[in-house]
């Protein structure tokens, strides 16, 4: 028994599959294979998978990460063949590495947002370079369901951009954790003019590097 | 798929139900196919994924070099918001493209309720709701499903309707188009000839005349229409086509399994249930032929559920050679297999065992009446012993939770069979306590559901009244106060839901009216309560000068004309009048293996029907 790494993309239309229906997709995917997955021995068997992140219904994601549990002997890249091979379009297996970092490293992601043509990049750029960015989502305080209203700018490690394209690496993992697609909703209310045709998560990151 | 209406896609709820790219969602290239099919189920994606007949059809068309089929279920009300604000039409799931630009566009009628959400699925497409406003081949619109049996009340929308089992009519219908269409004929030739087809309704072939009453006068064939439309019957499934791969959605959806029909037809003979009747004759699969096509199917979705359909499981004749030959290959591979409308009662304790290894259901009852007497009116051969010995070991085996199912408003109904409901509970609720074994520190918990009667076409109930709205009111309400023990719950159905639904069930080509005034005034999804409006209803049959009443709580006589009539099931009227008598006795008749009630059904099957087999029971 053995925990491998799988880093994976999700592409496409396969970004509007929410976290849950992705989990319980690749696991049916890799009923079709013959990869020896270990089952967990409660009164409910199944297969022992875990993703490092859920991405926001909306984003797509490269570089991502999830970690699965087999049995005997079989090698890395004969799991990434197989599962490719009955993976839907839109989800690949780019790479597989022994799990290094753990879980709970993980504390920051990178993440492209791709604006229209139409969009005046200055007002993006005025907008975060300002640091404000308030919105309101879902939370609890005492117990009870309210309203949160959180600036998504509030900690950037980084920000550059190339021509319509923005790139920040924001807060992410169990501590804090910053939605990339409410942030791009905001810009659009903040300005008309904005316009984020596409948003994409392209690095786990931990405090000294990419997440493995 | 637009990328415009990619980007709303975020407005809405279930995104991943728009897009269309599932696994074994199939994809062809349009300009290598001759017909374009799109599949209509009027309901939203998590029921219309989890119909197994859209599963049959779905691949057996698209097994065709020459067909493409899509699928297309009715938007949820945020993304018709989105559709119709951003003038996006709607469109085929596996293409993205617009569904007017399709040869046929087939529905499936499951259940009365659907019939508005038919129209706005029209309406959506940019077409005209009525057959006659769409001149044209294409798009041909027709219909399946069971409502078929009675397809009256949708005779002016739909242009043809697939009566019985769909396997065969289907490729005869599209191979009939095909021609059509390369020949470039008119509708009016494809659909005259279409009506010569075993199968096929065409109900603008036939002109309807009332009697002043509201009865109807005579129903005649126009041009060279058969007198009678006769259901299309698939003799040998062994050898009828099965999918080997399904669809596998990414979101939830009610069923979401591997799920294999075993066989067709009923033997029971339930006076109240339609599918009994309009699926006969029996026809049985063989286990190998299940056992074989089933495990391709779970390999090649990876499904960790298989469910063996049918409309009373156990009544399979090689139930138990079957499961034996599935547990062999389901075991190891940790797939559990779900049997629903399974008696326990005769079934053997181990295989029991193995059957629930992996996970238990709930323990369900469908005594459907609350004395013996009412389920003798019905022939439910259920008896109260049976449920409560049943109940026993079910809780001495660690169970906690019954569900039992019934019906208020059955023929010859009284109070005290309303109250007997409350009492069959109690005394499901007193065999927990009774029990020495019982769980311990844990209480019982008794769901009582109850829905409402209505009357259907081939039942012999179809001249019965049904119970008017205020009185399933009352009955509720008195069968509430019978229960008087904290540890049974009643559920009901909404009286009103059910008062349409009989309308439907039993309406004539006129309800057209109320049909499209209904939908024009906002109805759609009537089957889900929250978006029912009664009132809007109302108004409809008001605007339509037609009264409710006439169709629903009337009794008719056996001689009247019935407007399913012309439309042949194999189910002999004479047959349904016997039965109808017998209940009036309370008299049951013994289920076909016993003895062959001589409903007519195998008339449709060369003479062949499997209830009379050898069987080994």
């Amino acid at each position: 028994m053995r925990d491998v790494r799988l880093i994976f993309e999700k592409r496409g239309l396969l970004r509007f599959v929410s976290h849950l229906d992705l989990n319980r997709a690749v696991l049916r995917c890799l009923r079709r294979t013959d990869i020896p997955i270990w089952y967990t021995e409660g009164f409910n068997p199944h297969p022992y998978v875990t993703f490092a992140l859920p991405l926001p219904l909306g984003a797509e994601s490269v570089n991502d990460v999830l970690d699965l549990r087999v049995v005997g002997d079989i090698k890395n890249r004969e799991i990434v063949e197989k599962l490719n091979a009955v993976l839907p379009d839109g989800l690949r297996i780019t790479g597989s590495c022994e799990p290094r970092a753990k879980i709970r490293e993980l504390c920051k992601a990178e993440y492209l947002f791709f604006f229209s043509e139409a969009t005046d990049m200055d007002r993006v750029r005025a907008i975060v370079g300002g640091g404000e960015l308030m919105s309101e989502k879902p939370g609890k305080a005492h117990g009870r369901k309210v309203m949160k209203t959180v600036n998504l700018l509030e900690e950037v490690y980084a920000c550059a951009y190339d021509g319509h394209t923005m790139k920040l690496t924001l807060p992410a993992g169990s501590v804090k954790n910053v939605n990339p697609i409410s942030l791009a909703e905001e810009l659009e209310k903040k300005d008309g003019s904005v316009d984020c045709r596409l948003v994409r998560r392209t690095e786990l990151l931990t405090e000294t590097g990419a997440f493995r | 798929m637009n990328s415009e209406l990619e980007k709303q896609l975020l407005r809405v709820q279930k995104p991943a139900s728009y897009t269309g790219n599932e696994q074994g969602a199939v994809r062809k290239d349009k300009n290598t196919v001759d017909v374009r099919f799109a599949f209509c189920f009027p309901d939203k994606y998590e029921i219309g994924m989890s119909h197994i007949g859209m599963k049959i059809l779905y691949g057996m068309i698209n097994e065709r070099s020459d067909a493409w089929c899509e699928r297309v279920f009715a938007p949820a009300e945020d993304m018709e918001r989105v559709m119709r604000e951003g003038g996006f039409p709607l469109f085929g799931l596996e293409s993205g493209e617009p569904v007017r630009d399709f040869d046929i566009i087939g529905f499936t009628l499951m259940y009365e309720l659907c019939y508005t959400n038919v129209l706005n699925m029209l309406d959506l497409a940019g077409l005209p709701v009525r057959s006659k406003d769409r001149p044209s081949l294409a798009p041909l619109v027709v219909a399946g499903g069971p409502c078929c049996c009675n397809a009256e009340p949708m005779a002016e929308f739909i242009d043809l309707f697939m009566l019985g089992d769909g396997e065969d009519v289907m490729n005869e219908l599209i191979d009939l188009y095909k021609k059509y269409k390369a020949d470039g004929g008119s509708k009016a030739d494809f659909l005259e000839e279409a009506s010569h087809l075993t199968g096929v309704y065409v109900p603008s072939l036939y002109d309807v005349a009332y009697h002043e009453d509201g009865t109807i006068k005579a129903v005649t064939p126009l041009k060279t229409a058969p007198a009678k439309a006769t259901k299309a019957n698939v003799a040998d499934l062994d050898n009828v086509y099965y999918p080997t791969d399904f669809v596998v959605p990414y979101t939830e959806i009610v069923f979401d399994r591997a799920v294999h029909e075993i066989f067709r037809g009923c033997i029971r003979g339930c006076r109240f249930c339609q599918a009994g009747f309009i699926y006969r004759p029996i026809r049985e699969k063989r286990p190998e032929t299940i056992s074989e096509q089933s495990r391709a199917l779970c390999e090649a979705t990876g499904y960790d559920e298989l469910s063996l359909c049918s409309l009373s499981s156990s009544d399979y004749t090689h139930i138990r050679e079957l499961l034996n030959m599935l547990l062999e290959w389901t075991e190891p591979r940790k797939i559990n297999i779900a049997l629903p409308s399974l008696r326990i009662d005769n079934f053997d304790r181990e295989l029991l065992e193995r059957l629930s290894a992996v996970r238990k259901s709930g323990l369900t009852f469908a005594a459907e009446a609350g004395t013996q007497r009412l389920r003798d009116v019905i022939n439910k051969n259920i008896t109260e012993e049976e449920i409560l010995n049943t109940s026993r070991e079910a809780f001495a085996g660690g169970r906690t939770a019954v569900k039992l199912y019934f019906m208020l408003g059955l023929p010859t109904e009284t109070d005290e069979d309303v109250k007997g409901i409350a009492d069959l509970a109690q005394k499901v609720v007193n065999e927990f306590y009774r029990n020495p074994d019982k769980p311990k520190g844990k209480g019982v918990q008794v769901s009582v559901s109850a829905s409402n009667f209505v009357p259907k076409p081939f039942t012999p109930f179809q001249w019965e009244p049904q119970d008017a709205k205020d009185e399933f009111v009352r009955k509720q309400e008195y069968l509430r106060s019978c229960v008087t023990t904290k540890k049974a719950s009643v559920s009901c159905h909404t009286p009103a839901v059910s008062a349409l639904e009989g309308v439907m069930a039993r309406g004539d080509r006129r309800l057209a009216d109320a049909i499209e005034y209904a939908w024009r005034s906002g109805c759609t999804f009537d089957s889900w309560e929250d978006s029912f409006d009664y009132e809007k209803w109302l108004a409809a049959f008001a605007a339509a000068g037609l009264d409710p009443a006439f169709y629903a709580n009337r009794r008719r006589d056996y001689d009247e004309i019935l407007p399913w009539d012309h439309l042949d099931y194999g189910i002999d009227k004479r047959f349904l009048i016997r039965e109808a008598e017998k209940a009036k006795k309370a008299k049951t008749t013994p289920h076909c293996r016993v003895r062959c009630a001589g409903c007519g059904a195998n008339k449709l099957n060369g003479g062949r029907c499997d209830a009379r087999r050898q069987t080994d029971f």
